[in-house]
């Protein structure tokens, strides 16, 4: 089963100037995101699962479905490794 | 475009960015699109402390702030401007009963929220309270390493015992918590003693030697300002702390002054607004009155007659500042001194007659620190 996301609610955001402004407060750490990495996040934050995030992204950037999946779920685990979203459970 | 472009590699290398490079950019980007990152809002006039060296005015102390719905209003207006870093001052904020309202709102709107306070109202509910809104940090002023010095100039016998309770309990809670204390003639000799305090609580220290004015001018607070000697004594111990101290914090590190046009967190000093103030910057005062900082109490405009947006933007006097915020100022130029100096506009204004004048108090520190420096 393909693993739902959501942003981590302790986090801040900002979009400035077309980029994401993470604050993660209880790691004190700041992140920027930009592009293909935003949407994979805004995706994340909707709510989306793995499954459709990969299938949306091949879809607006026009990339291959493989590829599209193997490179969304990498970012996915760096977003959730870094605190930015967290992996909800069923 | 393709998923495999240099952008998705920029994209991901961001995720693991350094945060200096990230504040770099922000700092750069809210400077060049007017966004007012940093903002202050100061809830509530009033406190059940009484310091000595308070800059609140006897008629300001009273004065209970806007009302929920005003704020509420406003923190919607904030984040339509982009407004990001959001510091909650006061007074002392906690006496606001609908205190957990605004920052539950605020934090709706996905603000990074700092506290300031003196933490003498937060029992241990109140702070489970506090870390469950994920702020990004709590400011608590401690004037001390030891309870008669913080007492008597809080005026309050146990607020010291109280404070420190507040700051253990966040700390166990895992909420960051600043430290922030003012050097004074008062309490300088307990520098060693106050930052061996404040690492032992677990929080990271924040200090300066600007004792300010009043908001209305009035000198009474400035008495506490040290003397020639003690401020190169003190310095003289910053050096060695710097020396030995790997913290993130330390002397006057506020982040919300130096927000600078080239995205770098020093101040250009010869310059006639060297910080962020109406570039990127900004306070909201107890009546709703847009300032450009917490020293230059010139309202640019109020928002509970006009929005926030359009006084950020159109306000004739941000608009001036930001005009003249580039021209050197006279007498500083060529200045030996500048390296140590911490010349504030708004101090400048305050005390010294105008925004681009010298300021006498920085003047005084920068000669005495050079003169520390070159020993």
């Amino acid at each position: 089963m393909s693993v739902k996301f959501a942003q981590n609610p302790n986090s801040a955001f900002r979009i400035i100037d077309g980029e994401a402004v993470i604050l993660v407060p209880e790691r004190q750490t700041l992140h920027r995101l930009a592009d293909v990495g935003l949407r994979v996040w805004e995706l994340a934050c909707e709510g989306k699962a793995e499954e459709q995030i990969s299938k949306r992204i091949a879809e607006e950037y026009e990339v291959e479905a493989d590829k599209a999946e193997r490179e969304a779920k990498e970012f996915l685990e760096l977003l959730v490794k870094n605190g930015i979203i967290i992996p909800q459970s069923e | 475009m393709a998923l495999s472009s240099p952008r998705v590699s920029e994209s991901k290398t961001a995720v693991e960015e350094k945060p200096a490079d990230i504040y770099s950019w922000l700092l750069a980007t809210s400077w060049q699109k007017l966004i007012p990152l940093y903002t202050l809002i100061e809830l509530t006039g009033e406190c059940n402390l009484n310091c000595r060296h308070c800059y609140l005015t006897a008629e300001e102390k009273t004065n209970k702030g806007l009302s929920t719905a005003q704020w509420f209003e406003l923190l919607e207006q904030l984040y339509h401007s982009g407004a990001f870093f959001l510091s909650l001052s006061g007074g002392e904020i906690f006496l606001r009963q609908d205190l957990f309202s605004i920052i539950e709102k605020a934090r709706e709107l996905n603000f990074s929220t700092r506290l300031f306070t003196n933490g003498t109202l937060i029992t241990r509910d109140v702070a489970r309270r506090v870390a469950e809104t994920s702020p990004e940090a709590v400011e608590v002023s401690l004037y001390g390493a030891l309870p008669e010095t913080h007492d008597w100039l809080t005026g309050v016998p146990g607020s010291f015992k109280k404070t420190i309770g507040a700051i253990e309990a966040l700390v166990e809670l895992g909420v960051m918590v600043v430290i922030k204390n003012v050097w004074m003639n008062i309490n300088w000799t307990e520098a060693e003693r106050w930052l061996s305090l404040v690492r032992r609580l677990g929080a990271l220290p924040r200090w300066c030697v600007n004792v300010v004015p009043q908001n209305d001018g009035g000198l009474s607070p400035t008495e506490f300002r040290m003397g020639d000697e003690e401020l190169a004594e003190l310095h003289r111990w910053e050096l060695s702390v710097e020396r030995d101290y790997d913290g993130a914090e330390g002397a006057d590190s506020n982040p919300f002054c130096g927000a600078d046009s080239d995205g770098v967190t020093s101040r250009s000093k010869e310059r006639v607004l060297g910080c962020g103030a109406a570039a990127n910057n900004c306070i909201i005062d107890i009546n709703g009155e847009v300032l450009p900082c917490a020293q230059i109490r010139i309202s640019a405009g109020n928002v509970t007659k006009e929005p926030f947006g359009r006084i950020w933007r159109d306000s004739r006097f941000l608009n001036q500042l930001r005009a003249i915020r580039e021209l050197p100022v006279s007498g500083c130029v060529g200045c030996p001194y500048l390296e140590q100096c911490v010349r504030c506009p708004g101090l400048a204004w305050l005390e010294d007659g105008g925004l681009a004048l010298r300021s006498s108090w920085a003047c005084r520190v920068a000669r005495i620190y050079s003169e520390v420096e070159d020993e």
